[in-house]
């Protein structure tokens, strides 16, 4: 159960996952480590988009980006030719290069049967968490096997709020974190994953509503990064628009704003693993009608929306010798949930 | 085809013989195919007509307006301009669309429809080409076509858009003077046919040059064998680009060794654009297609243009493959991207040979003022490629 739901807080209307989260999605697992002793508060996430050991592991992918994203790999692959076959790492900006390396590493020691660009080009999201940790200690700190740690202890069960790379975000001048929840339409399930990071104090809505915020403690890095996962066919074209409105979704609830510098969004589908041993030239896929399509849309706004809240509620304080930070009170969410 | 001076229209395959009751032809040198002059490019089989047509169902009309000589009255011409239509198949297009998608190599140019096409990977109306001043009339009677044939265009919350390109031609036409009416696009529409396609100095291309030749209309085709099947790329050009010295054929500097027939009278801008359809039959996804467009610029690359700043260089690909129905399809198909570089090859081998045969095919041109746009001279264009041994 996520953090929101455990508080008996709703968002939007559609129907909502098992789990309400991305590992709704059959096969879609989440991992996560964290870094560092008393003066780093980091780590990194993975979204793993099927069991590792499925050897047929090319999804169709889509993606967003405001001004073009943060730092990203993989771009080439994806834009050009819409498929995805690694892990999604998100990590502090630092560690990109490590991360990178790790996923290589990872691709190559699992499955040895296959070629070693089955599983490339690995997919690593770096996130600016340098709200209160200084870069190049962050640098010194992650190390390739804490990747492979990530990898290890993913699961079906998706945590919360400041693990992974949610230890070192910041969010509406509070303490940020991870999120997640699921939607559900006509058979098909949308799950959001969101690394909750920047949104100004004043801007946090909820349901279009208000939430009173004491005022904010400056600004820190003003980006967000998610990934969407959903078991619908999608075609990458219909996965870039399916990013969209994931974006659509953190600008519902203040995330995105004008201060807002980097954010991006992938988002793959698990229904269409293309099997690169399989010799035949055609490929049969199949596809969606247009109101699944536009349901699916507004299902990944509104899962976006709830999983920016689930890690907010799930996020606990901050407090160490140069930093303090706050978590969103409960009791205000509840209260401009009732404003009606 | 022969010099002529139209009066009054020509449709589809007509235009490239004779009617009754037309003024006497000049006469002047007979236009040939590039294949047809011994000229070879790249490696791959074409189709049975090397042409766009060679995809199973795609279908090209062109009108083709040439009226009036002498100095340049706005309104009243001379006239030098056209409409070419490009169909994927001869059914309802907005109620079975064809996967597509599009690149810009050079943005100064307007090619309509592009927001459905890029949001829908779907091309569901005709594509159009014509000169720059007539996109309007273009889209207004291609769209009053496509209403008639689907009363429900808008009825799905979609915007089905026609896809109206063009290029400038105001060196022979009187471009000011806005002589393609909506009824020429549907006249285009609706002359289109399966089978050869008339080249050079027919419908959008009608007024254009390229190399500082008379160019226009130009098409080709590859037979693109794969394992289970033979797959069809094919395309169709409206070429307006280019400098003399630029001009390479098969990789001879054409251009450097034939520096005569350079346009006379009047003033030309220099730097202008290209127009492209890529057809084919493969089942492709849009994600493919736009890979195809990308090679586009490679063809073009061959000819030795540069796509400068003021051209709009805009390529569209679509896929025949299979149709997709109007609210989402239960289920499509892809051809696996393994075979791909295939197509690509098969693209810029195209592209290049359409580039030719727009050259070869046109025939001098007199418009405006005087203006003239001389022929590529294929006595001499032999002659330099013999003497670097690329005859056939």
């Amino acid at each position: 159960m996520t953090a929101l739901r455990g508080l008996n807080v709703s968002v939007g209307r559609l129907p909502v996952g098992e789990l309400d989260s991305i590992a709704d999605v059959e096969g879609v697992q989440v991992g996560h480590a964290s870094v560092g002793g008393f003066d780093v508060r980091i780590g990194l996430s993975v979204v793993l988009p099927y069991p590792r050991a499925t050897i047929e592991r090319k999804l169709f992918v889509g993606r967003w980006a405001l001004d073009r994203g943060g730092a990203a790999s993989a771009l080439g692959v994806a834009e050009d030719f819409g498929t995805l076959s690694s892990p999604i790492a998100l990590v502090p900006a630092p560690a990109f290069g490590r991360a990178y390396e790790a996923l290589i590493h990872q691709g190559i020691a699992r499955d040895s049967g296959l070629s070693t660009d089955a599983g490339w080009p690995p997919v690593v999201i770096g996130m600016d968490d340098g709200a209160w940790n200084d870069a190049r200690r962050v640098y010194e700190s992650v190390e390739q096997r804490d990747i492979d740690r990530a990898i290890e202890a993913a699961s079906q069960t998706v945590v919360e709020g400041n693990v992974g790379i949610g230890r070192g975000l910041r969010a509406f001048g509070l303490r940020g974190g991870v999120g997640t929840a699921s939607r559900c339409v006509n058979a098909h399930c949308v799950g959001v994953f969101v690394a909750v990071n920047g949104g100004l104090p004043g801007d946090l809505r909820l349901d279009g509503r208000s939430v009173a915020l004491p005022s904010g403690q400056g600004n820190g890095p003003q980006e967000f990064a998610a990934v969407i996962a959903t078991d619908a066919p999608l075609l990458p074209f219909q996965l870039n628009a399916l990013a969209q409105r994931a974006a659509l979704g953190a600008g519902r609830c203040g995330l995105w704003n004008v201060a807002t510098r980097e954010a991006q969004v992938w988002a793959f589908s698990t229904s269409e693993a293309q099997a690169d041993a399989q010799r035949a030239e055609l490929v049969r896929l199949a596809a969606v009608d247009d109101s699944t399509l536009y349901g699916l849309f507004a299902a990944v706004a509104e899962a976006t929306e709830a999983a920016v809240f689930s890690a907010l509620v799930a996020a606990e304080p901050l407090k160490s010798n140069s930093h303090q930070l706050d978590v969103l009170d409960v009791e205000r969410l509840k209260a401009a949930r009732e404003a009606r | 085809m022969d010099r002529r001076t139209f009066l009054g229209l020509s449709f589809g395959a007509l235009a490239a013989g004779s009617l009754p009751g037309w003024s006497a032809p000049v006469a002047s040198e007979q236009r040939a195919r590039a294949r047809a002059l011994g000229i070879v490019i790249g490696q791959m089989e074409t189709g049975p007509l090397n042409a766009i047509t060679d995809v199973s169902g795609v279908r090209v009309g062109h009108v083709t307006l040439i009226r009036g000589e002498g100095p340049l009255v706005v309104g009243q011409g001379p006239v030098r301009t056209g409409v070419t239509a490009i169909l994927p198949h001869g059914d309802i297009l907005s109620q079975s669309a064809c996967y597509a998608a599009d690149f810009t190599l050079n943005g100064n140019g307007e090619l309509t429809g592009m927001g459905y096409v890029r949001r829908r990977g779907l091309l569901a109306a005709p594509i159009l080409f014509t000169n720059t001043s007539s996109v309007g009339t273009v889209y207004d009677g291609a769209l009053s076509w496509m209403l008639e044939r689907d009363p429900n265009l808008f009825g799905m919350g979609d915007r089905i858009e026609p896809v109206v390109g063009e290029t400038w031609g105001d060196f022979l036409n009187d471009t000011a003077g806005r002589h393609v009416q909506p009824q020429h696009a549907r006249q285009a529409i609706e002359a289109a046919t399966e089978g050869p396609v008339p080249e050079g100095c027919v419908g959008g291309g009608t007024a254009m040059r390229a190399f500082e030749f008379k160019a226009g209309i130009g098409t080709a085709s590859r037979v693109v064998p794969c394992d289970e099947a033979a797959y069809t790329v094919g395309v169709l050009v409206q070429a307006n680009f280019g400098r003399r010295a630029q001009l390479r054929v098969d990789g001879v500097p054409v251009g450097r060794e034939i520096p005569e027939a350079m346009p006379e009278r009047g003033t030309y801008k220099k730097n202008k654009s290209m127009l492209l359809a890529v057809a084919t039959d493969a089942p492709m996804l849009p994600v493919q297609l736009q890979r195809l467009c990308k090679r586009v610029a490679m063809g073009l690359a061959r000819t030795g243009a540069i796509s400068t700043h003021g051209s709009g260089d805009l390529f569209i690909a679509f896929s025949t493959g299979q149709r997709v129905e109007r609210d989402g399809s239960s289920e499509t198909r892809m051809l696996k991207d393994r075979w791909i570089s295939s197509f690509h090859q098969a693209v810029v081998e195209s592209t290049e040979e359409a580039i030719l045969n727009s050259l070869t095919m046109a025939h001098a041109m007199t418009g405006r003022d005087g203006n003239t746009y001389h022929a590529l001279p294929l006595d001499r264009l032999r002659e330099v490629m013999r003497a670097h041994g690329r005859l056939k």
